[in-house]
């Protein structure tokens, strides 16, 4: 019997290209290895009809339709979710960096754990949302519980491409202005920005009450800076070009960016948003455990 | 040219390829990469492509120089030395450089034909494809055909061109050269043939400091001269310099020697002044003897008197049989008396005037002024200054001195009771041969002068004439005072007094003569002016200090004097000569030289003394003391000169070049950035 790991390995992931699939197949991964089963429930407000499939409760059935279509549907109806879950996901062209053979890009790994996320929220009963930005908002899906909706946000994830230049504050100070209810907010992103201003947004969602994840992703490279011949780097947003000694620079580098860390390592704790730092080779299910710790600290 | 120790070696230079396929291959290749943002990258961390690639290019460089120079140095490369081109970089079957004897000496041994046709043989068996020179020598050295470009032919045509003359022999020299040619030239065969006559006195100049190359191998060919019974010659001579027209006889004398195999009895000997034979001798100079003679003649004629000591006979070399000389009078001598009262009637001026001018066949021509009135231009018109009682002199008159002193003259001081110590000192330390102290008292309790005259040299040339019996008593005279002296330490003392304390100093300053007489010739002081020797004494000291103004006008052929100032030389008669001789007189016998007013002085040439010098090495006397056997490890290669010092020496540099690159190569590479 395979492990429950075995479908969280990037080898296994890789292939999966289907990204319903890919977070189905890591979600129940997840979920084995955590020894919980899935919670299913039926809210009082209706949402939606599907077919009936055997198996399914016949006191759900819509007799109406059935005497209209001659075909049995079933009522699915709405909970009332605790959790509004905002997925906001970084989709600028730094985000386009580390494709390559063994790895994801960062938006590639982004997009998954985003789709796992949704997967999973949307198993736990808690209604998924999605907005897209780069240097404005791409995309915005509301969260919805709706099957459909889960859907449409892996639709539009599987269609995300990297964009223009990072403005992430502007982006989060305008999702959070459009935010009517409190939730949950995970932001998935490189935050190559100002860290004051980042944090500056996060602190606008804190104000209004949301809980907020930082998905901070990184790609290995990034964080190691293991180039070692004359490279000529080109700023994927500014398009600016520099030749460098990586052996030369890599000390300096890894300061300025340990620095950078830190300070937003700090802001989060200090806003009390959950920060975890991932490159883009740690597992997906690492993602979904913070999920759930957060959404347990909900209630 | 040069040439390796070890030219396999030199496959290593292939070695510095090395550093520059290395480059090649691992030079950097610029990656590009689109990264997510350069905030973290450093300011300044820019690399300039430019600079880091002419970093390389000049890392590869030194390096490639590192691989080339371990290569050479491995190889050890060797220069020609003696920096004579080589035979055009031609590689020929044989050297063979001619050394020919043409000094004097050489007449005697045949002469021109004989010398001619052993350089002749000399060539005969040489190939076409040899090289060949000539070069022959006297006391100096003359390169007919170089060896460089030389051949067989080109030197038995030169044969004939030369012959002997009346030079000296420079042997050594000689053969020093020739091995010199021969390092420059690539064969594996090389030999000197020394056609000579050997004379000993050629290698006089040779110290053992050298020998030739190893290898080259030394023919000598040996022209002797044939047995003769009659050969007389003339080896040296000696004529009095500086003569005064005084009356006195001079002697002139000359060296006789007999080489030949008989003795010769009743051998005329004749002196003649100009075409006059004014005096003749006969004597007997046994075989391979050698006999002075003298003559006694007095030169009365102011001016040139040349002459000549001859041998009128017929021999093998009858050049060798005279001795040319030029016995040169001076008219007068030019002598300038300096005291506090020129007209007193005593004092030292009285004595010295009486003494210098006893009549008018006096060689002095005096002059007298009071020491006041001295003026440099009265100094600089004598031969010879006369300070009686003089002590501070004027700048300027201490000056003149010093010129009359460059140029030959002299001066005599008399320091009598006028002079204090500290005024004599004051103008005169500069020249003065001792410094008065104090007078000196030797009085008896009756006051009778009791000092006497102590330890004479009668080797100085003023005190000569007293050496003989009977020929002047010093032991009558008495001084009553004299000065005490310091400071003489680089006087000679001809004369002292009884208790060993100087009596008379003398100190040559330029290139004339300082005379001091400590007691002057005052009554006062000594009784020397009443005595039989004061006069011919006074003669002889300034005749001493007269004859260094004249010049030397006897030469040997070796010599190439330059004429006195305003001279020249001219063709005249028998003695055309170049106007000036840089090689040497050549030609013995009267060089004439004139001067703008038309003025002739003579010059006397003779041989040098040498020439006439019989002994003569044994050939293999002189293979022993120059030949080298060829390096056993190393044997003859056409193509590897010897290694001279020049050689030997690049090898140092290499290394040394080596030892300061590798650091600097070091030192450059941390500071380029490669990978």
């Amino acid at each position: 019997m395979p492990s429950a790991r075995s479908h969280l390995d990037f080898d296994v992931l890789s292939r999966i290209h289907n990204l319903q699939l890919l977070a189905r197949t890591v979600v129940e991964g997840f979920l084995l290895g955590l020894h919980r089963s899935p919670y299913r429930g039926f809210s009082v407000e209706f949402a939606e009809y599907r077919q009936y499939v055997p198996g399914d409760e016949i006191r759900h059935g819509d007799w109406k339709v059935y005497a209209k279509t001659d075909r049995y549907y079933i009522k699915q109806f709405e909970e009332e979710t605790n959790v509004a879950c905002h997925i906001v996901l970084d989709a600028s062209a730094s985000m386009g960096y580390g494709a390559r053979p063994g790895a994801f890009s960062k938006l590639d790994y982004a997009c998954r754990l985003a789709a796992c996320l949704a997967y999973f929220m949307m198993g736990q009963r808690d209604a998924a949302g999605l907005a897209i930005f780069d240097a404005r908002i791409r995309a915005l899906h509301p969260p919805r519980l709706r099957h459909s909706h889960l859907q449409r946000i892996l639709t539009e994830l599987e269609q995300t491409r990297p964009g223009g230049e990072t403005r992430i504050a502007d982006c989060l100070h305008t999702i959070a202005e459009g935010l009517k209810r409190r939730g949950l907010v995970i932001l998935i992103s490189d935050l190559l920005d100002d860290p004051a201003a980042i944090l500056s947004a996060l602190q606008h969602f804190r104000f209004q009450g949301h809980d907020v994840i930082v998905l901070h992703v990184m790609d290995k490279s990034e964080l190691e800076f293991d180039f070692d011949t004359l490279t000529e780097f080109t700023d994927l947003e500014t398009g600016e070009s520099l030749l460098v000694s990586p052996e030369s620079m890599r000390g300096h580098y890894r300061a300025r960016l340990d620095r950078f860390l830190t300070a937003l390592a700090k802001g989060c704790a200090g806003i009390r948003a959950d920060y975890k730092l991932f490159n883009t080779t740690t597992p997906l299910d690492i993602a979904l455990s913070e999920y759930l710790y957060r959404r347990s600290r909900m209630g | 040219m040069s040439a390796f120790v070890h030219p396999w070696f030199l496959l290593g230079l292939a070695g510095a390829a090395l550093p520059i396929l290395i480059h090649i291959l691992t030079r950097d290749r610029v990656r590009k990469v689109a990264f997510s943002t350069l905030r973290f990258f450093a300011e300044g961390a820019r690399v300039t492509l430019r600079r880091k690639r002419w970093a390389e290019i000049v890392l590869v460089a030194l390096r490639v120089l590192v691989c080339v120079l371990t290569a050479l140095i491995f190889a050890r490369p060797l220069l020609a030395g003696g920096g004579r081109a080589a035979a055009a970089g031609r590689v020929v079957p044989c050297a063979r450089i001619v050394v020919a004897d043409i000094s004097a000496s050489m007449i005697r041994a045949g002469g021109a034909p004989a010398l001619a046709a052993g350089i002749r043989r000399a060539v005969a068996d040489l190939p076409a494809a040899a090289a060949a020179g000539l070069l022959a020598f006297d006391h100096s050295l003359h390169e007919i055909v170089p060896l460089a470009t030389g051949d067989a032919r080109a030197v038995a045509a030169a044969a004939s061109s030369v012959a002997p003359g009346e030079g000296g022999t420079d042997l050594a020299a000689a053969l020093r050269q020739a091995d010199a040619a021969l390092r420059a030239v690539n064969a594996p065969r090389k030999e000197i043939v020394l056609i000579s006559d050997l004379q000993r006195a050629g290698m006089e100049g040779y110290k053992g400091d050298w020998k030739l190359a190893p290898g080259v191998v030394l023919q000598p060919v040996v022209l002797a001269p044939p047995p003769a019974a009659v050969d007389v010659g003339i080896a040296d001579g000696q004529c009095p310099r500086g003569i005064v027209r005084d009356g006195r006889p001079r002697a002139v004398a000359a060296r006789l020697i007999n080489r030949g195999a008989a003795d010769m009895t009743a051998l005329p000997v004749v002196l003649r002044l100009g075409d006059r034979e004014v005096g003749r001798q006969t004597v007997h100079l046994p075989a391979g003897q050698s006999l002075a003679v003298r003559f006694w003649q007095v030169f009365d004629r102011p001016g040139d008197n040349p002459g000549e000591i001859g041998v009128p006979i017929e021999d093998a070399d009858p050049a060798d049989n005279h001795f040319h000389f030029n016995a040169r009078v001076m008219p007068g001598i030019p002598v300038l008396l300096a005291g506090p009262a020129p007209d007193a009637a005593d004092g030292a001026l009285f004595f010295l005037r009486r003494a210098l001018a006893p009549g008018p066949g006096s060689p002095f021509a005096v002059k007298v002024v009071a020491a006041g009135t001295l003026r440099p231009a009265d100094i600089d018109a004598a031969a010879v200054l006369v300070l009686a009682d003089v002590g501070a002199a004027d700048p300027a008159v201490v000056a003149a001195t010093g010129r009359l002193l460059a140029r030959g003259g002299g001066v005599l001081f008399l320091p009598g009771d006028a002079v204090t110590p500290e005024a004599f000192w004051s103008s005169w330390s500069a020249i003065a041969p001792c410094r008065l102290k104090r007078g000196l008292e030797r009085r008896s309790a009756q006051g009778l002068a009791e000092g006497a005259f102590g330890r004479l040299d009668f080797t100085h040339p003023a005190l000569e004439i007293f050496q003989r019996p009977h020929h002047g008593d010093f032991s009558t005279v008495r001084f009553a005072r004299f000065w005490d002296v310091g400071e003489f330490q680089a006087s000679r003392v001809p004369a002292r007094v009884a208790d060993g304390r100087p009596a008379i100093l003398e100190r040559a300053v330029g290139e004339g003569v300082v005379t001091i007489w400590l007691s002057p010739p005052d009554l006062r002081w000594h009784d020397l002016p009443r005595r039989a020797i004061f006069l011919p004494l006074l003669h002889e000291t300034l005749l001493q200090a007269a004859v260094r103004s004249d010049f030397p006008v006897v030469f040997t052929t070796v010599q190439a004097p330059p004429p006195p100032p305003g001279y020249v030389y001219c063709a005249a008669g028998d003695c055309a000569l170049p106007a000036s001789p840089a090689g040497g007189l050549l030609r013995s016998g009267f060089h004439v030289l004139t001067n703008a007013e038309g003025r002739a002085l003579c010059y006397a040439v003779n041989r040098p003394v040498a020439a006439a010098d019989p002994r003569a090495l044994e050939p293999q006397e002189l293979k022993a003391a120059l030949e080298r056997p060829p390096e056993p490890d190393r044997p003859a290669v056409a193509g590897i000169p010897a290694a001279d010092g020049r050689g030997r020496e690049i090898w140092w540099w290499l290394a040394a070049a080596l030892t300061v690159l590798l650091p600097v190569e070091l030192w450059f590479a941390n500071r380029t950035v490669r990978h």
